[in-house]
């Protein structure tokens, strides 16, 4: 499973790598914008990407829609402050799959992976 | 279609099926027997006629005879006899061997197929007619193949002799194969009928069972039906949620539990759209929220466990019309969970939790979490006082509350009288504050601060009735308990110290008695920015008397505090004034030459201003400004005395509330005592408090208002400090 972070925050993406489940997963790398991410889901083609939604650049929405276009399977999880509910709706409408809100701990973290995972 | 999709209609199915493959069977079996029967119809008629034939063959040798005997054309009769003899040949064989046979003559072109006989009798009749023909063939065939022309009279004589020999015989055989025949056509028949009789029973019976299974299971099921919709209901009524379901256009399905229309207060959700029933509970966007986040549920890709934190209505605070009638506030939790029917979600169940108690609960454990740390606070500040104060401290407070008890008990009093009351109860809540405030005792001074609040409130008012001291009530019913604890709490202690440590030096708790202001000061200070230096003189156990240290320290305690808030002025005021920016109170008590005592409060702030103090009273209508202008710059200053008269232009834990220099009036006068108060503006203020040196014991209490009070006339003498 090839998994890309996309973060803007140095902290976040740290956190995200070192959790335990991630150690199973291969981390093919890692954002901190949209613009990033969309060139990276070309390159590397990740089965799973934590995706924040303020992002400078290019917004979280506008990078979903081009990585779904890019590949449609891609499996997002939309990492996010829970403030604004409606644009992490909106990101779930679009083709996100979970939400986990900022802060989170490392359980909360493993379990969406887990989730996200579980019909693979 | 295959049977097991039929599911419960396999057995009608099959029942049917099995009926009209029966029916088909029993038309075949009929079809084929009833052409065996016309068939054989038509043999027994052919076998009929073979006897006919035999007549007739006898009859037409007469006639030929007849012709030859008187010459006439034997044609048309040896035509006949020939076509008589052949019609029964070919009869006869087709019946032993079967063939076909013309209709109605010989030359007849259409024929019947007739099969050869097949019952023992007929077989036995057609040999033994086959045999006695074979005779007739001897002798009428060679005739016959003569022809008409080579006929003789003889032959045709002999003929006749022989045929008429056996001729009866002949027909006898025919008419017993037509018998046998017959009978056989008969048994066929009746055959037929057996089967079609079996055939009809059969139905019949298919139809009983059909009726006799299926209207069972009909009815197992109906009340398989009923029981469920009954179990339903049970479930639907009991359940302590509220359920529904909801479609992807978001309407409420038709079965909802009875506590939906317990919180919801309305019967008619039934096909409503989830919007009516939230539109008067949240606001449009959070509602838009709502629907969104349920359509998130409706889409296949979206992990329903990893959304949970995104649902707008996870706890929801909404105002109900509740069974009294009344608006009630409730906290409500909404849940939303897909159905999946074949693995497609088709509906979401929404479960409605009424949280009221738990909320409650919670905030309930919050307000007992902070009594406790206020308990804690105050054990900690009683360990730190000296005990006789904070006994005194307690008996005050109590006789305030039980004084304020006894007006709020009252009753039928007007706008103003109540008025009068709010003033009263501010000025003894202004006071206990005070002394919770120098003693530390941080509930309670929390607590009288709120109280203000509220009789801030109600004096802003328009109109005071008894129900608007409802909330000042709960107030101090609180404060009454917390009093209550205070007073055990510090027996407990006592009893501990009294055990532990009897030998407490009674010295160290005298110069206690007043240690409290110090550490007020620095607390006041703290809080209004200040810098303020305490010097204090002769203010301990020792030199004042054990009668009037309450009263001391009470007016020290708020005399010293106004001279914090009012008096001194911020550090930058004091330099741009040329002062150190640490202001100076002296606090001092000394028994005079004449006996009496004094108390001495110094402090180098800003002074008096008659003209703020005329300002502030005319805007608290303390007076009217007609009456304002006739008076002295005496009387003015007089007015801070005046009940509700403040200098603070805002309200904080220290400043005051229009309470303050009335209450160290008040008490002052109890004790028989005067008041002196002399200023210099931007210099400072004295305050300057004489107790006679004779005590007597005083029965004033707080609501008593003398207003002949012995301030002495204010001068404008620079303070000595």
């Amino acid at each position: 499973m090839k998994l890309l972070i996309v973060d803007d925050s140095n902290i976040i993406r740290r956190k995200i790598r070192r959790s335990n489940k991630v150690g199973d997963l291969e981390v093919v790398g890692s954002a901190c914008n949209g613009l990033e991410a969309v060139e990276l889901v070309k390159q590397t083609q990740p089965d799973l990407v934590t995706m924040d939604l303020t992002m400078p650049e290019m917004d979280g929405i506008e990078s979903i829609e081009k990585i779904l276009e890019v590949k449609p399977d891609t499996r997002i999880l939309v990492v996010s402050a829970l403030a604004d509910k409606a644009t992490a709706i909106r990101a779930l409408t679009i083709g996100a799959r979970g939400f986990i809100c900022k802060p989170f701990t490392e359980d909360e973290l493993n379990d969406a992976f887990e989730q996200l995972l579980e019909d693979i | 279609m295959l049977l097991h999709d039929l599911g419960k209609y396999r057995g009608i199915v099959a029942a049917i099926t099995l009926f009209l493959v029966l029916d088909t069977c029993v038309l075949a079996l009929n079809y084929f027997v009833s052409k065996e029967i016309q068939q054989e119809t038509e043999s027994v008629n052919l076998a009929g006629r073979q006897g006919m034939l035999t007549q007739k063959l006898l009859k037409s040798l007469y006639e030929l005879q007849d012709d030859l005997a008187v010459n006439l054309d034997v044609q048309e009769n040896f035509q006949e006899f020939a076509d008589t003899f052949e019609l029964f040949d070919v009869t006869l064989v087709a019946l032993k061997e079967g063939g076909m046979v013309p209709v109605i003559d010989i030359n007849d072109a259409e024929k019947i197929d007739v099969k050869p006989v097949n019952s023992e009798a007929a077989m036995q009749s057609v040999d033994a007619g086959l045999q006695l023909w074979q005779q007739y063939r001897e002798i009428l065939g060679p005739i016959i193949n003569n022809g008409s022309t080579q006929v003789s009279l003889l032959d045709i004589h002999e003929s006749i002799a022989t045929v008429k020999e056996t001729n009866a015989t002949l027909l006898k055989f025919m008419n017993d194969l037509t018998r046998y025949m017959e009978q056989q056509a008969n048994e066929k028949t009746q055959m037929l009928q057996y089967v079609e009789l079996a055939a009809v029973i059969a139905a019949v019976l298919n139809f009983f069972v059909i009726m006799f299974i299926f209207v069972g299971r009909l009815k197992k099921n109906d009340e398989q039906l009923e029981l469920s919709q009954k179990e339903n209901a049970e479930i639907l009524g009991t359940v302590k949620e509220g359920l529904f379901l909801l479609d992807q256009e978001l309407i409420i399905g038709s079965q909802y539990s009875q506590e939906l229309v317990n919180i919801f207060g309305r019967q008619d959700l039934d096909g409503k759209k989830l919007a009516v029933l939230l539109k008067d509970m949240v606001s449009d966007s959070e509602l838009q929220l709502s629907e969104d986040y349920i359509g998130l549920l409706f889409k296949e890709h979206v992990n329903e466990n990893l959304i949970q934190s995104l649902n707008p209505l996870k706890q929801i605070e909404v105002n109900l019309l509740g069974a009294t009638g009344l608006f009630e506030t409730k906290y409500l939790s909404f849940q939303f969970n897909r159905v999946r029917v074949n693995k497609r979600v088709s509906h979401v169940l929404v479960t409605v939790m009424d949280r009221t108690v738990e909320v409650e609960l919670e905030r309930e454990l919050e307000e007992a979490k902070t009594k406790a740390k206020g308990e804690v606070d105050s054990l900690v500040s009683i360990l730190s006082i000296e005990k006789s104060a904070f006994i005194d401290f307690l008996d005050k407070a109590s006789d305030g509350i039980n004084l304020i008890n006894e007006e709020l008990k009252s009753s039928n009093q007007d706008h103003k009288a109540y008025m009068a009351n709010v003033v009263q109860f501010q000025r003894i809540i202004h006071s206990i504050k005070g002394d919770a405030s120098a003693l530390d005792v941080s509930p309670v001074e929390k607590k009288t601060h709120e109280m203000e609040d509220v009789l801030t409130d109600i004096r802003n008012s328009d109109e005071i009735t008894g129900n608007s001291f409802l909330p000042f009530t709960v107030k101090l019913d609180e404060l009454f308990s917390q009093i209550g604890s205070l007073r055990l709490l510090s027996e407990q202690i006592a009893n501990i110290s009294d055990q532990h440590s009897d030998a407490q030096p009674i010295a160290q708790s005298n110069t206690q008695s007043f240690a409290e202001i110090n550490s007020l000061v620095k607390r006041v200070a703290e809080d209004e920015n200040k810098m303020v230096n305490l010097v204090t003189q002769g203010l301990d156990s020792h030199h004042v008397p054990p009668a009037y240290i309450r009263k001391v320290r009470e007016v020290a305690v708020q005399l010293v505090r106004n001279a914090v808030v009012h008096g001194i002025e911020e550090p930058n005021k004091r330099v741009e004034l040329g002062k150190s920016p640490q202001g100076t109170i002296k606090a001092s008590f000394l028994k005079k030459a004449d006996g009496n005592y004094s108390l001495t409060i110094i402090d180098d702030g800003a002074g008096l201003s008659v003209n703020r103090i005329k300002r502030h009273a005319l805007q608290n209508d303390l007076v009217s400004e007609q009456d304002i202008e006739k008076m002295s710059n005496g009387e003015i200053l007089n007015l801070i005395f005046q009940p509700g008269f403040s200098t603070a232009s805002d309200v904080s834990m220290h400043a005051g509330r229009g309470v303050g220099l009335d209450v160290i009036k008040q008490s002052v006068m109890e004790a028989g005592g005067k008041m002196k108060l002399s200023y210099k503006q931007n210099k400072g203020c004295r305050f300057e408090i004489v107790l006679p040196g004779k005590i007597t014991t005083t029965t004033k209490t707080y609501n008593e208002t003398d207003q002949n009070i012995g301030v002495e006339q204010v001068n404008h003498e620079v303070v000595n400090s």
